[in-house]
């Protein structure tokens, strides 16, 4: 090869050489930290009032049970259902109970203003609280949060965030608890499969618990550094003086992007309010052991991403950001196009590689016998490497009385896991490309269970019931 | 952001995207120069009889033979794959952009810029040497292979990365966060008035 093609492959090296170095330095980085990091001191939550905002949609298979432990854990707290123009009984089950407790409120939309995204939902739902707290509100002493509608916040949770360090200073606008996978030890996810469907189900469900609670815990808590913590879509909390302050008079505090939680934070950051991570205190939620959900709601992450990509300039002129907060905004927004590229640039030195062994009359034996074996080790080990080490990691921190061949066959499917990126970043590419801005709303697995087994459906109609029953 | 400092930045922007671009046109004199710098490098630092021919990116010296006939010679090339220029590309790309944006202090893109090329090339170098002397002492099987394909790439991925963490440390660390502020005040001051907003 010579010439442009030549020059190519080289700047595709180089570029190959660069992602890696960029990837490794910021994995130092939130490694780093993640390890350092220490629990933060809990305050008094009495000094705050708390509203809990439960998005919906057609989640009569477990609104009930969410609301009746919402309200058992909870019971200082206003719970604000709001209802997305569900077709199931989510509004039966919520209205009954908005008739004999006064702390559940339910937000009914209504097609065709309905179902147009959670941001929008979740303004709805601020603007019925501004009207229900009048206007001689101490708005910066009541909080929000948002629990998805299979949402369970750890006891306790309200105080750790409370903290001195949390919304016990003015100045946080917004704090975001760990997530869990509540269904990480089920043993047969899809009850109706056979014992491979259901150790991929088990593993892909163990996988999100790993990355919610290591990688994506190490990138918050690094996060504190350069103030850019981001919120989530689950177990978010936000200061509602702070959220009046992004409405600019139009009652809407959330925008319209397809990762309107991450796009909150942002604007809470832009708006110079500082945000914050609390790995003290959970929300579990469940987990997807079905890939094609997975990948439908990642795919809808990544597009999300890619949609925010035009608050780039913002970002860069903001006087309430740093430098280097502006750096790891923008690392985080160019990710799925750094993904994108990086599928089209990775491979061409191993087939530069491959092309120039078989002309060189090498066969995999020879190549391997003449220390291709050693290459191909090394390459193995700086690519798995750093996502190897979140098994044991994980082990650690998250489950101690788990084995350490466990915990390393979680770090391996850990690295095979990091792969479902690539696709799922050219699909929202796709999507974008072909104008597609819908919102797909990920099903809850009793809802996926019944929807593909009609016989399941029975048992997942009573689960909304379950309350009705306890409280009559 | 004054007319004068707009045109510098331009201009150190413009700078640096010609500097890229300059690059990937003459790699074959940074080829050259590398060569010339590993092998005096070798010469100086170890004895080894080293010769870079003037015409090629080829760095000649001798092979401890295992036989009796004493050492033969060999030319190592410095490959399109193996210079720097490329890996600079990027990084010159980069600092273009954020000269231009008035985020970053110019002092600090340039200083940053030419650490960070420092780092990487000066890497690069010692790559180029540690071939030459592996392949020097053990021949072209265990010591160029070696070297080459597992101890080169490694010292590459840890210079990339000496030079990624170096860069983003000075670049942030030297833009003065009072003196970003004044800066972005003073514009929206500027277009305020020019609004008619300001008071």
């Amino acid at each position: 090869m010579s010439g442009p093609g030549q020059g190519a492959l080289s700047l595709a090296q180089a570029l190959s050489l660069g992602f890696s170095a960029v990837f490794l330095a910021y994995w130092c980085f939130i490694l780093a930290a993640y390890l350092r990091r220490k629990p933060s001191e809990p305050g008094d939550d009495a000094a705050f009032t708390w509203h809990l905002f439960v998005p919906c949609r057609d989640e009569a298979a477990v609104i009930g049970e969410t609301l009746s432990y919402l309200r058992r854990h909870f019971p200082d707290t206003d719970v604000w259902v709001i209802d997305d123009d569900s077709d199931d009984d989510t509004a039966r089950i919520v209205r009954d109970l908005v008739d004999c407790d006064i702390a559940v409120h339910l937000v009914q939309r209504r097609r065709p203003d309905a179902r147009t995204g959670k941001g929008d939902a979740l303004n709805d739902a601020y603007r019925a609280l501004l009207a229900h707290l009048g206007p001689d509100a101490a708005l910066d002493r009541v909080i929000v949060g948002v629990v998805d509608a299979d949402g369970r916040p750890s006891p306790g949770c309200l105080a750790a965030v409370a903290g001195p360090a949390l919304f016990g200073d003015e100045r946080m606008g917004g704090v975001q608890v760990e997530v869990r996978i509540m269904n990480r030890v089920e043993r047969t996810p899809l009850a109706d499969r056979g014992r491979i469907a259901n150790l991929g189900a088990r593993t892909l469900v163990r996988m999100q618990d790993v990355e919610f609670r290591t990688v994506i815990g190490a990138v918050q808590t690094s996060r504190r550094r350069t103030h850019t913590v981001g919120m989530g879509g689950n177990g978010q909390f936000t200061r509602l003086s702070a959220l009046a302050a992004l409405d600019n008079g139009d009652g809407r505090a959330w925008r319209g992007s397809l990762l309107e939680d991450f796009e909150l934070g942002l604007h809470l950051l832009l708006a110079g309010y500082d945000n914050a991570f609390c790995p003290d205190a959970w929300v579990d939620q469940e987990g997807l052991p079905n890939i094609r959900r997975y990948l439908t709601q990642r795919t809808r992450w990544g597009q999300g991403v890619m949609q925010c990509m035009r608050y780039l300039p913002r970002v860069w002129s903001s006087t309430n950001l740093s430098t280097s907060g502006a750096l790891e905004i923008s690392y985080y927004l160019f990710q799925p196009w750094l993904t994108l590229l990086g599928s089209l640039v990775y491979p061409l030195p191993l087939a530069a590689m491959i092309i120039a062994a078989t002309r060189a009359g090498m066969t995999p034996g020879s190549f391997l016998a003449n220390g291709g074996w050693a290459i191909i080790a090394m390459y193995l080990t700086l690519g798995t490497a750093p996502f190897l080490i979140w098994g044991p990691i994980y082990r650690r921190r998250c489950e101690p009385t788990s084995t350490r061949r466990a915990a390393w066959g979680w770090g391996l499917a850990y690295f095979a896991y990091v792969y479902t990126f690539y696709i799922t970043s050219w699909r929202a590419f796709i999507r974008i490309a072909r104008g597609q801005h819908t919102w797909s709303k990920t099903q809850r697995n009793a809802e996926f269970d019944a929807s593909t087994n009609p016989d399941l459906a029975i048992s997942v109609a009573p689960a909304g019931a379950l309350l009705q029953g306890s409280i009559q | 952001m004054s007319r004068g400092e707009t045109a510098t930045r331009g201009v150190i922007s413009a700078s640096l995207f010609a500097s890229a671009g300059l690059l990937v046109a003459a790699q074959a004199r940074v080829r050259q120069a590398e060569a010339s710098v590993a092998g005096a490098a070798t010469r100086s630092m170890f004895g080894v009889d080293t010769m870079v021919n003037a015409l090629r990116p080829v760095i000649h010296f001798p092979v401890k033979a295992d036989g009796s006939t004493g050492p033969f010679w060999i030319g190592l090339t410095v490959s399109q794959e193996c210079t720097v220029a490329w890996l600079l590309v990027p990084l010159l790309v980069l600092s273009g952009l954020f000269a231009f944006g008035r985020r970053f202090a110019i002092r600090a893109v340039v200083l940053a810029v030419f650490i960070a090329a420092v780092a990487l090339s000066v890497v690069n170098v010692v790559r180029l040497v540690v071939i030459v002397m592996a392949t020097h002492l053990w021949g072209l099987g265990a010591g160029y292979r070696w070297s080459h394909d597992i101890y080169g790439s490694l010292i590459s991925i840890a210079g990339a990365l000496l030079s990624t963490v170096l860069f983003v440390k000075l670049v942030t660390r030297l833009t003065k966060r009072g003196n970003l502020v004044t800066t972005l005040a003073a514009v929206h001051t500027q277009a305020d008035s020019a609004q008619g907003v300001g008071s």
